[in-house]
């Protein structure tokens, strides 16, 4: 006999019915659902269609996700990528595609360009298309270019000037958004020579010139088409640790190659890109009316005005700031008011004493030019 | 619970298909990749009906001034063969695309800007230069142009007007041995400046020419050649507006080189007028 249910037992059948019922609804749908969203993630992951999107994610937000790596790097290119080992993410900043070049169907050549602590600076690469389709990273510069590079931006790579002034290029004559900057760039350094972040065979002079030739050249043209005013100017890196003579050497150099004003590469006040102005190039019968010979020396820094000499100490790796001060005053109540200082190197010394007593004298007097003497 | 449950699902389900949506539009249109941009454009749109390509330009940009659809007498006479190379430069991409006009190979440059979201074209190169098809890559060329070069020149660093000395240096390097000869020709004169010393000024060239034949045509093909140069004296000051005029030798980079070497040529000091030097040179290559 049949006993229609009750309101309660109706409910309670009903949830016993449901149950199972919601088990086995829920399930594909879920299954679906992750599917759905595993897919998706797929698709995200997939690699881009063109190789200007994946060295751009390669080297941007890719480039400190060690899976990622792996996914974007042949193996040959990851043994080569010093980059992420030797820069903390937190200091490295992508920047642009500096150039992306066309060799073959299958192949690019080109340079990223990245800053660390403010110095714009290029990466050298090589992406392939892999047979089954999507581009890699198949080849970046050497590591030990990277390493030398990358040192010359601490404290043991170029030398420190404080009073410098911030300068917006890098190690590649580039700015931050990869336009050219207005000096053409002397690097060298023990990787060897470049111009304009382009390597230059360091014993090949005149082919040394003729870079800097077309580099200047290219300004030049530059210049003209946006009617803008413009004299040749170079600017040279050199690490602290090289020879003191270097300096003046690449300065003939850039005189030769046509450069018509010159200023040194430095870290700044805050570590940053910095130039320190060196003067201008002429020809060496023009003098100017009165200046302060000064050679460096391992006892210090010898001044000279005619008749009127003196020898300021050594203090470290400059001199004794205070008495160059005082030097400098003494002169003019003598009634000597030099237009500028012109220094020589010390033979036996570093770069980085040329360039600690460059900082010293602009301190100690900020008005008066100095400039170092070219030539070997 | 179960309501929570289905909605919790239906929520998560209909977040993935929206964000996969996004992803795949995306993809589709590459907006964000100016390198799919630049093929889409060269390959597709060179021809379009003026009003529609309108979106693809710049608002600053009056589309109907781009030259490519009138340099050739009708859409099949013009191909989009590859990008042939891209730059960034302030946030600008340089594309340099490699193009047929009129059955010969050419590169021309156009640049993008990201507007809302989309490449669109921003500006683009006075002319098509010839190029060498079999040539291995793009020659390193690191001229860019005018409108993105302005800022360069922008806060430049004074530098003291003290004059530095340079001391004389014996360079005794023997010059190197060319796989070209060339003969540079008397060179024809527009304006009062003397023959003599045009001669004098033009005196590094053969050797210019032939380092810019040794570095820019494959010495493999020992290609016998000439080449018309061309440019302006100011009083006084260093060559203007040198170019190539014409040349029989077809190569990437050879035109910027022989400029970048005109362009290098010490100024007449004394010259007080104005005058156009016009220059053949014939390449022969040594056997």
């Amino acid at each position: 006999m049949y006993t229609p249910p009750t309101r309660s037992s109706r409910r309670r059948r009903a949830a016993l019915r449901w149950r199972p019922s919601f088990t086995l609804s829920l399930a594909p749908s879920l299954i679906f659902s992750l599917a759905a969203l595993s897919g998706c993630e797929k698709a995200a992951q997939a690699p881009q269609h063109s190789a200007w999107a994946k060295v751009n994610d390669a080297f941007s937000v890719e480039l400190y996700d060690p899976a990622a790596r792996q996914r974007n790097f042949s193996g040959e290119a990851l043994n080569a990528l010093a980059l992420p080992s030797l820069v903390g993410q937190d200091r490295y900043t992508f920047l642009y595609i500096d150039d992306l070049r066309r060799v073959d169907d299958a192949t690019r050549r080109g340079r990223i360009a990245f800053s660390v602590d403010g110095w714009p600076m290029i990466l050298g690469f090589t992406a392939s298309r892999t047979p089954e389709g999507p581009w890699r990273v198949t080849d970046v510069d050497a590591p030990d270019r990277q390493r030398v590079r990358l040192a010359l931006i601490g404290e043991d790579g170029l030398p420190s000037a404080p009073s410098a002034r911030p300068w917006r290029g890098g190690l590649a004559a580039r700015d931050q958004v990869g336009r050219p900057t207005a000096s053409v760039l002397i690097l060298a350094d023990e990787e060897g020579l470049e111009v304009d972040g382009h390597e230059v065979p360091g014993d090949d002079r005149p082919q040394q010139i003729r870079a800097l030739r077309e580099a200047i050249s290219l300004r030049t043209r530059l210049a003209n088409d946006a009617h803008a005013g413009y004299t040749p100017q170079v600017a040279i890196a050199l690490p602290r640790r090289a020879p003191a003579g270097q300096l003046p050497d690449l300065m003939a150099l850039a005189a030769e190659g046509g450069a018509q004003e010159i200023l040194l590469v430095v870290r700044g006040a805050k570590g940053g890109p910095a130039l320190y102005p060196l003067g201008r190039i002429t020809d060496a019968e023009e003098e100017a009316p009165l200046i302060v010979e000064a050679q460096a020396q391992e006892e210090g820094l010898a001044l000279a005005v005619g008749e009127w000499q003196v020898l300021i100490p050594r203090k470290g790796p400059t001199v004794d700031r205070g008495k160059l001060s005082a030097a400098l005053d003494a002169l003019s109540e003598a009634g000597l008011d030099p237009v500028g200082l012109r220094l020589r190197p010390w033979s036996g010394g570093e770069h980085r004493h040329t360039v600690a007593i460059l900082d010293a004298v602009r301190a100690a007097a900020p008005g008066l030019p100095v400039i170092v003497e070219a030539g070997s | 619970m179960r309501r929570a449950t289905i909605g919790l699902l239906a929520w998560v389900m209909c977040c993935g298909l929206w964000a996969c949506g996004e992803e795949a539009s995306v993809k589709m249109d590459a907006v964000a990749d100016p390198e799919i941009a630049a093929r889409l454009f060269f390959r597709d749109h060179v021809f379009s009906d003026p009003e529609q390509v309108k979106p693809l330009f710049t608002d600053t940009l009056d589309f109907k001034d781009f030259p490519l659809p009138l340099m050739v007498p009708s859409p099949e006479a013009y191909a989009f063969n590859d990008i042939w190379r891209l730059r960034m430069i302030d946030n600008r991409a340089v594309i340099t695309a490699l193009i047929t006009l009129n059955g010969e190979p050419h590169l021309y440059d156009v640049w993008f800007e990201h507007h809302r979201g989309s490449w669109k074209v921003a500006g683009w190169g006075d002319y098509p230069h010839p190029v060498d098809p079999g040539a291995p890559a793009p020659a390193r060329d690191d001229r860019l142009p005018a409108a993105l070069a302005k800022a360069s020149f922008r806060d430049i660093h004074e530098v003291p007007s003290m004059p530095i000395r340079v001391k004389a240096r014996a360079t005794g390097e023997a010059p190197r041995r060319l796989p070209v000869q060339v003969d540079l020709r008397p060179p024809a004169i527009e304006g009062p400046c003397s023959q003599a010393s045009i001669k004098r000024q033009l005196r590094p060239m053969s050797q210019a020419l032939a380092e810019c034949y040794a570095k820019t045509v494959d010495p493999d093909k020992g290609r016998t050649g000439r080449l018309t140069m061309a440019y302006g004296i100011a009083p006084g000051g260093p060559p203007i507006d040198a170019e190539v005029e014409e040349t029989t030798l077809l190569a990437t980079g050879l035109t910027d080189c022989v400029t970048a070497a005109l362009d290098a040529l010490k100024p007449l000091k004394r010259q007080k007028a104005a005058c156009t030097v016009r220059a053949r040179a014939v390449f022969r290559p040594r056997q």
